[in-house]
């Protein structure tokens, strides 16, 4: 009998309510079983069977839901493993993580001040090398732009001088056209002589540094042109190729504006040069008109090279005919060899040129040197590459280095220093199942977290620092000019550190023994991380101990290199450049600056007197015998040079106008007394070659004797004998002594003095004393990275202590807890808790002394004057670090004694 | 009629089989299949899916969504080339399985 109230989709949400909440059945499953219900109930009341019948029908035949759900069972049980499985292995893994994340960021931030010795020294490590890094970078790229670089020399003569051979950077002229014409690996041979020169366009003028050069020079050195076309800028006499700032100097709008300097017209007023090493001085009034040909950019930075103009060689032959002979040195050679020439095969066949047509040159050997080379690698000795500035790069690359190895010693000593603190937390880790594998990781995840932290501190530390790196260095060096593999060598040192300093902690800590860290002990661990902490400590200090020892000579050498007396007085004098009509009317000039009273004194010479760079072996004296070779400094000057830059006589008198005009008298220096070995000099005969014929001394003869003076950088020059000559025609350079407390009155006089004899010239003047000081630019710059080195050194390494003490007071609380009230004294205390440490630092002091005293002994060897090592700097040294690491350590350890013993007691 | 002992174990090659005939949803695989039994299978069409599934898991078959313009979306089955493979060498074994009985049927051995 068929119920009419029987409801179709009823009975189907019954059925299907069986099914729901039965773990064999899906979602997609009661779904698909829907469906077939329904279709199969379609079908049959289709053929005619009331609602019911159909749905009785269709689902017995389906099968009922315990028949279902064992047949359902045996397919899905595996599925929903599988499916819990690798959901809770996922969210198991996110969850550690999180923990780790957490764990990691709260000891971050539960231990402040842990945290922040932690990452503030690696930071400052990180900042240091990187700036390290950029510098020798720096160092590198010099001269390594030139698109043929590696097929670019320089040819270079060893000189066999008595016993010893020199290596100097002159080639006679003539080899380059041997070489072009008879060489076919020679693709471009290159003379080129550097030279300063005043250009003039209509009214202004300005004195640059620049060359006279071969045609191919810019063929062979690649520097960018902005106009003109480099190939044929210096193919004919009479063109000029300008830097970009000269073109900007000399045609203003017209260059910057409308980028037109091409055609121009440039006149030369005179030229100079130090006419090479054997020469003499030349100055050529060359009055000459230059057409522009070319404007190259201005030169880079990182070039050895440095110039604001070249001029062609040709203009140089037209003036001096002998230069094309094989005589005169006065020109450095470059050879651009073809490719696949090989420069080994070339330097003997260029010997057997040499040999071949300049006789004189047989104890002379030519070297090709790469180019690039030439920077880095400029000191030779014996005729060998023995090194040079590399040697710098070398050390600075070591303390860099040293510099980040102390800062991940320090990372490394706190986080193992607090692994037992740590312990509780490793070993709950380890008894809720966290695998040793687990622990690394979370060790070093914390660690890298740490580094990445200090790693993004660093950049932001150095963009601080840079324009103070910059100023010290010398370089213009910036962040943004960083290329993506410099960033990526930043931060692979960043990672590296993290992980080196994390890799030993996360070890020992994993593999703590669980039950005897929660009876109160972090098991073996102590032993073996107190062991490892006071090497580090000892390797931190020693190298700290080393820098301020560095430092401290460095500067000692600096300031007896400044101060020392030099047989003049180089304060006070003002120096400018004799040029244009003050040449014709220097007597009235000189008259009217004697007329000021902040003007004591003025005079002239060839070369400035702390500068005297030429060097003459032409000397004929009475008694010279055949092979006598001595060398000697000559300065030209006028009647008032020894009062002007006071200089004292020893014999006989200084020079006066009235007689030693167009005679043949000298003052000599007591050196080259003796190395002529003379009894009374005064009255002995003596002359210039080039002033007398043949071998004789003619009417030459020596008038008087000055104590001898320093005429250069006391860095490599020994006071040589030296010959002083009236000539005041001659002479480049002004020198005025103005009153100490008056320069700036002077420099107006001075100026004033310009304006009026010479107004076509910009006044442009220098002192004495700092153009000297500029020669220990280069040990300038070492003392101040080796100061800027040991306070950071120093700066890392008593973080470490502060973190280390730290750590042993809180370790040791108890126990000073305990003495207390056992009545010991707060000075038993510090004592207690500081002589470990102390102790560490004197004996790395015992290390670091002997092998500080022994290579600053060798650095000092490399000056010609210096300062002894002194017993002093190494106790300073000692006594600085002590003094620090001591206060260091006792603060804390004295904190520790002030507390209650009660609250020390309670610690735990 | 066959017992529901039989009919486990012949559903899984009867299924694969009859896939291989064409592409089917659920209730049509059931349908074909009572078809060509003509009903001697006693089973629960229900048993069909975890069989299905099974297949499914082991990769002989595949299952796709498809929207249907008369009724409502059909979960299909398709047989995959490792199914077709399968059915292959269960198609071999019940011809061995057949060709042994009909011998014994025929008492065409010899046990000597």
């Amino acid at each position: 009998m068929p119920n009419n109230n029987f409801n179709l989709e009823t009975a189907i949400d019954t059925w299907k309510a069986f099914f729901k909440h039965r773990p064999a059945f899906f979602q997609d499953d009661l779904e698909e079983l829907e469906l077939h219900l329904r279709e199969h109930i379609a079908e049959l009341i289709q053929e005619g069977h009331s609602d019911e019948e159909a749905f009785r029908e269709a689902s017995s035949k389906l099968g009922n839901v315990t028949q279902l759900d064992d047949a359902f069972k045996t397919v899905v049980w595996p599925k929903i493993k599988h499916k819990k499985q690798v959901a809770s292995s996922l969210l198991g893994q996110i969850s550690m993580i999180r923990s780790y994340l957490k764990s990691a960021v709260r000891n971050l931030v539960k231990q402040k001040g842990y945290s922040s010795l932690n990452i503030g020294g690696l930071m400052v490590g990180l900042a240091c090398s990187f700036l390290v890094f950029i510098w020798i970078q720096t160092q590198l790229s010099v001269d390594a732009f030139h698109e043929h670089a590696d097929r670019l020399y320089q040819v270079k003569v060893n000189s066999l001088e008595g016993l010893e051979t020199k290596t100097w950077s002159n080639a006679p002229a003539p080899l380059a056209f041997h070489l072009e014409t008879e060489f076919s690996e020679v693709g471009a041979a290159i003379l080129s002589m550097p030279i300063r020169a005043s250009l003039r366009n209509e009214d202004v003028a300005v004195r640059e540094v620049g060359f006279f050069a071969g045609p191919a020079f810019f063929e062979a050195f690649t520097f960018p042109f902005l106009a003109g076309d480099p190939a044929s800028a210096l193919d004919a006499p009479g063109q000029i190729a300008i830097s970009s700032t000269l073109a900007s100097k000399l045609f203003g709008k017209k260059w910057q504006a409308e980028g037109s300097a091409i055609g121009e017209l440039i006149s030369l007023d005179y030229w100079q040069s130090n006419g090479g090493v054997l020469g003499n001085a030349v100055r050529i009034d060359a009055k000459a008109e230059y057409i522009v040909t070319g404007v190259f950019e201005d030169v880079p930075s990182n070039s050895s090279l440095s110039f604001d103009f070249v001029l062609p060689t040709q203009d140089v032959f037209n003036v001096f005919g002998h230069l094309t002979s094989w005589g005169p040195r006065w020109f450095e050679l470059y050879v651009l060899l073809n490719e696949n020439a090989s420069g080994a095969e070339l330097a003997p066949k260029m010997q057997s040129v040499l040999s071949a047509n300049d006789t004189s040159a047989k104890d002379q050997q030519l070297i090709l040197q790469p180019f690039a080379e030439t920077y880095l690698h400029g000191s030779f000795e014996q005729g060998h590459p023995a090194g040079g500035l590399i040697e710098r790069l070398y050390l600075i690359g070591l303390v860099g280095l040293a510099i980040l190895l102390i800062a991940c010693i320090n990372f490394t000593n706190l986080l193992t220093a607090r692994s037992s603190q740590r312990a509780r937390e490793i070993g709950v880790r380890k008894v809720i199942g966290a695998t040793p594998s687990a622990l690394v990781h979370q060790f070093l995840g914390e660690a890298f977290l740490t580094a990445m932290i200090a790693f993004v501190g660093a950049i932001l530390l150095m963009i601080l620092v840079m324009p103070l790196f910059n100023l010290a260095t010398g370089l213009d060096a910036a962040l943004s000019d960083q290329s993506p593999g410099t960033w990526l060598t930043f931060f692979g040192i960043a990672v590296a550190a993290g992980l080196l300093a994390g890799v030993y902690p996360a070890f020992v800590l994993s593999s703590m023994n669980v039950i005897r860290v929660f009876q109160g002990h972090g098991g073996r661990l102590k032993q073996k991380g107190v062991r490892m902490r006071e090497g580090l400590v000892i390797f931190q200090f020693a190298v700290s101990v080393f820098l301020v020892v560095a430092t401290m000579t460095i500067y000692q050498q600096i300031d007896f290199l400044r101060s020392k007396d030099l047989g003049l007085d180089k304060e006070n004098v003002v120096m400018m450049r004799i040029e244009g009509d003050l040449g014709t009317q220097f007597e009235s000039a000189r008259t009217q600056l004697l007329r000021s009273s902040a003007i004591l004194n003025v005079s002239k010479s060839s070369a400035h007197p702390l500068g005297v760079a030429i060097i003459n072996s032409n000397v004929n004296w009475e008694g010279k015998q055949e092979g006598d070779l001595v060398l000697f400094k000559v300065l030209e000057t006028d009647e008032y040079f020894a009062e002007t830059m006071k200089l004292h006589m020893v014999a006989g008198r200084y020079f006066d106008g009235s007689v030693d005009t167009g005679q043949l008298n000298y003052v000599v220096n007591e050196e080259a007394v003796r190395a002529l070995g003379l009894e009374s000099p005064i009255g002995y005969p003596l002359a210039l070659g080039y002033e007398v014929e043949g071998d004789g001394t003619g009417t030459g003869k020596i008038v008087g004797v000055v104590k001898d003076f320093h005429s250069g950088s006391l860095v490599d020059q020994q006071i040589g004998p030296m010959i002083l000559r009236y000539e005041p025609d001659a002479a480049n350079f002004l020198l005025a002594r103005v009153a100490g407390d008056r320069t700036a009155e002077g420099l107006a006089d001075l100026k004033d003095m310009n304006d009026q004899f010479n107004p076509s010239y910009p006044f442009e003047y220098s002192f004495l004393d700092a153009e000297y000081d500029s020669y220990y630019s280069d040990e300038v710059v070492i003392g101040i990275l080796s100061r800027a080195f040991a306070l950071v050194a120093i700066l890392i390494a008593l973080l470490g202590l502060l973190g280390l003490t730290a750590f042993s007071v809180q370790q040791r609380a108890k126990e000073v807890g305990v003495r207390l009230v056992m009545g010991a004294t707060k000075r038993d205390i510090v004592v207690l808790l500081s002589r470990e440490l102390v102790q560490l630092v004197a004996l790395s002091l015992i290390l670091a002394l002997p092998a500080a005293y022994w290579i600053m002994k060798q650095w000092l060897t490399s000056f010609a004057y210096r300062v002894e090592m002194s017993w002093v700097t190494l106790t300073v040294a000692a006594g600085i670090s002590l003094l620090l690491a001591i206060t260091t350590v006792g603060y804390q350890a004295y904190r520790a004694a002030l507390q209650k013993p009660t609250s020390l007691l309670r610690s735990e | 009629m066959l017992p529901k002992s039989l009919t486990a174990a012949i559903l899984r090659p009867i299924v694969l089989s009859t896939l291989d005939c064409g592409n089917a949803y659920g209730y049509q695989l059931s349908q074909r299949i009572e078809l060509i039994s003509n009903g001697s299978i006693e089973w629960n069409t229900g048993t069909l899916y975890p069989v299905l599934h099974r297949l499914e898991a082991d990769g002989l078959v595949e299952s796709f969504w498809q929207e249907s313009d008369s009724g409502p979306r059909r979960k299909y089955y398709r047989i995959t080339a490792a199914g077709r493979k399968e059915a292959k060498a269960e198609q071999l074994q019940w011809v061995e399985i057949y060709e042994i009985m009909v011998r014994l049927w025929k008492k065409d051995v010899s046990f000597g």
